[in-house]
Formats: C-alpha cells, sequence, structure tokens
C-alpha cells in the first residue's frame, strides 16, 4: 500500500489543449435535420422553441470553449485516493473536482447523467453517474493513475444534450519533482460512442476524436515499472467498478467460435443498436 | 438488459461457466459478414443478422454456429413486466438453452 496524498505539491501549471472533432456519423441524423424535420421536432415540443435550423445545426457540434486552458498542478489532486492504495485498487474520484476540466469542452458539463422517459420527463440515471480511478503503475520515480468519466454535456435547446460513451484518462506524476508528467483523457473512438438528445428524440452518432491532453506530455515509454498491471486490466477493473454486467467474461467476436469449440460450449451472443459497456446507449 | 438480467449474479456465474459470450454491435454486422475480423466472425455475423431482432437481442447458437434461440427484448420486457422477475426468467432462458444444446 503506498500513501499518494502528498504525491503532488508543485507550484507549477500545466498547460491542457482540448480537440474535438464533429459527428461523422450518425443513425438518425438527429445533428443535422433538414427543415421539415426541425419544423416537426419544433411543432412536437410542448413549449414554445426559440430556434431556427442554423442553430440546431451547430448544437451537437460544438466547439471547445478553451482550446487551450492553464491549470495549476493542484487542479490535479482530485485524480489521487484519499487513502493508501495498492497496485489496482479502485477508488471514487470527486465530481465537482473534475468538472472544471470537463468544462473546458463546453461549460453545461455535469457528472449526473439524464435520460427522457417516452413521456418526455427527465430523469437521473442511478448507478452509474460520476469517475473513478485505479492505481495502475509505480516505480521510485513515477505513478500512474488510470481513470474512467462518465459525464453529461446540457446543451442549450429543447431537452437537448450530449453524453460520451465515458472519458478513460491517465495521469502520470513524477514523485522526485511532484509535478505532472503526463495526462491525458479521451472518448474511446468507436463508431457508435456518443448518445444525443433534443426534443425528446435520441440518436446514436460517432465522434472520432475527443480529448484533453497535457501539452508538456514526456514520453511515458522510458518510464521503468516496478510494479504494473496492464492497461486491459486496469480498464476491466474500472469498467467492472460501475457496471455488475461487466463480471461477464466477454470474448472478442474474432475469437469466439474457436472458443466455443475448443470449450465445447454454446455461444451466448448479443447484438445491439448500442454499445453495450459505456454510457453512450 | 444491462441494469437486469445480466447483473443477477447467477446469470453471471450460469454465463462465465457454461457460455461463450460476445457482444456487438448492429452497425459493425456488415463490416463483420465482409471478412473485417476473419472467416469464422463473418459466418458467426451472418448467423446474427439472419435471425436479430430490433433493437437489443441475445441469441444461443452452438460452437457449430446452428442456431439455437434468441430472446428479443422489446418482447421479453412486453412479456416479463415486471423487472425483478427478468433474471429469473433470463436464468431459465440459458438453462433452456443449455438442455437444447445437449440434446
Amino acid at each position: 500500500m503506498v500513501d499518494l496524498s502528498d504525491v503532488l505539491s508543485s507550484t507549477a501549471s500545466v498547460q491542457v489543449q482540448a480537440h474535438r472533432d464533429p459527428i461523422a456519423d450518425a443513425t438518425y441524423n438527429l445533428h443535422q435535420p433538414t427543415q421539415e424535420k426541425f419544423d416537426r421536432l419544433k411543432a412536437r415540443w410542448p413549449e414554445p422553441v426559440n430556434m431556427e435550423l442554423e442553430d440546431a445545426l451547430e448544437l451537437f457540434n460544438f466547439k471547445p470553449l478553451h482550446p487551450l486552458k492553464n491549470y495549476s498542478t493542484a487542479d490535479f489532486q482530485v485524480f489521487l485516493p484519499p487513502l493508501p492504495v495498492g497496485i489496482g485498487d479502485v477508488w471514487d474520484i470527486d465530481s465537482e473536482g473534475i468538472l472544471p476540466f470537463l468544462r473546458q469542452f463546453h461549460s453545461g458539463a455535469t457528472t449526473e447523467l439524464q435520460y427522457y422517459s417516452k413521456k418526455r420527463e427527465r430523469h437521473l440515471r442511478k448507478g452509474t453517474n460520476g469517475a473513478k480511478a485505479c492505481l495502475k503503475a509505480i516505480s521510485p520515480e513515477h505513478i500512474e493513475i488510470a481513470f474512467r468519466i462518465h459525464v453529461l454535456f446540457m446543451l442549450d435547446g429543447p431537452g437537448a444534450f450530449f453524453m460520451p460513451a465515458q472519458f478513460a484518462g491517465h495521469l502520470v506524476i513524477n514523485r522526485n519533482t511532484r509535478r505532472v508528467c503526463k495526462f491525458s483523457l479521451s472518448l474511446p473512438s468507436r463508431n457508435s460512442n456518443v448518445d444525443i438528445n433534443a426534443f425528446g428524440v435520441a440518436d446514436i452518432v460517432f465522434v472520432p476524436h475527443m480529448e484533453l491532453s497535457a501539452l508538456s506530455d514526456a514520453p511515458i515509454h522510458e518510464i521503468a515499472w516496478e510494479t504494473a498491471i496492464t492497461e486491459e486490466r486496469a480498464r476491466k477493473k474500472l469498467a467492472t467498478a460501475f457496471y455488475k454486467f461487466a463480471e461477464i467474461e466477454w470474448t472478442p467476436i474474432e475469437d469466439v467460435v474457436e472458443l466455443a469449440k475448443g470449450t465445447n460450449r454454446p455461444i451466448h451472443a448479443l447484438v445491439l443498436f448500442g454499445t453495450l459497456d459505456d454510457e453512450s446507449c | 438488459m444491462r441494469a437486469g438480467p445480466l447483473s443477477s449474479t447467477r446469470v453471471i456465474k450460469l454465463l462465465n461457466t457454461k457460455f461463450v459470450n460476445t457482444w456487438v454491435l448492429l452497425r459493425e454486422l456488415p463490416d463483420l459478414q465482409n471478412g473485417a475480423k476473419g472467416a469464422t466472425a463473418a459466418a458467426l455475423a451472418t448467423k446474427l443478422q439472419e435471425h436479430f431482432v430490433y433493437p437489443v437481442d441475445p441469441m444461443i447458437l452452438t460452437p457449430e454456429l446452428a442456431f439455437i434461440q434468441n430472446l428479443p427484448t422489446n418482447e421479453f420486457i412486453k412479456s416479463v413486466p415486471i423487472a425483478k422477475e427478468r433474471k429469473s426468467q433470463y436464468l431459465t432462458w440459458l438453462k433452456s438453452s443449455l438442455a437444447q444444446v445437449e440434446r
């Protein structure tokens, strides 16, 4: 067990760059409605809508609010565990503390996930809110933390929000200088990876690249870790901390038939409209 | 499904001991059928596409890809309106699949 509560104490600032691609694919094209479809959506909404088609076309393709932003080293304290931890341990990240990072993308960021019922009533999602971190690797000079954030961006439109599948992140800290030497959080680049909603209608879309990254990144491959778990193992631990069903041993589809024949077990396959193991569904 | 039957400890235990589990996006099936991840994944994707019922559909196949049965989710939810009962119903469905495979 290692106490990481005081590994960050530098006064150095960290410049973080935000990048976001436009939507590259969608199922129903809610993000780019025709005039006819837009008029129909407006007419169905129970309240008056002060929005033109041009606004609707930009609604979901918002650009980062701050393409570059400076953070203090102390801002990254939020990712550290409050108690001593061992390799592979998972802990909760304070939701309020990470909002300044997420609001670099958009001011409407919230970790209170929501959905709309068929009656267009807004509900909070239970159980999968927030953010969690895992101690992935440690050496005498460095520590690496993997983390996963579930967030929703409330947009300025009728019932409009943009909910990424998740943000998967890494933080590497130099224990000698007590500085951040690598930081990134990004949307996994899988089609589909964002749930969008407006006018009580939902769509699942693909944003190829959405990321925050520290500009001072050092080459991480040069670090000789003393103890570490794999990226896959860390991601599995984080997923299981959010979802009970992640305890199921899921096999990549390309390996299924061979494994089924080798073990003489039947195949249990789920085909879905939206991704199973994140919040874009 | 994921917050219901697939989060049941008994269902998870049965799936991990008696089945090979996988999931795939509907939109990925055409590429898989075209061989994006190899011949066996293509054959499996073709079977899944053949029997799929929108929007979520669990299916059971033998290792030789003979289709056993499916459980289209919308119909399942309608036929088992009490959420708590869906876990045991899913378990029963999995067990009946095993019995059919062993026949």
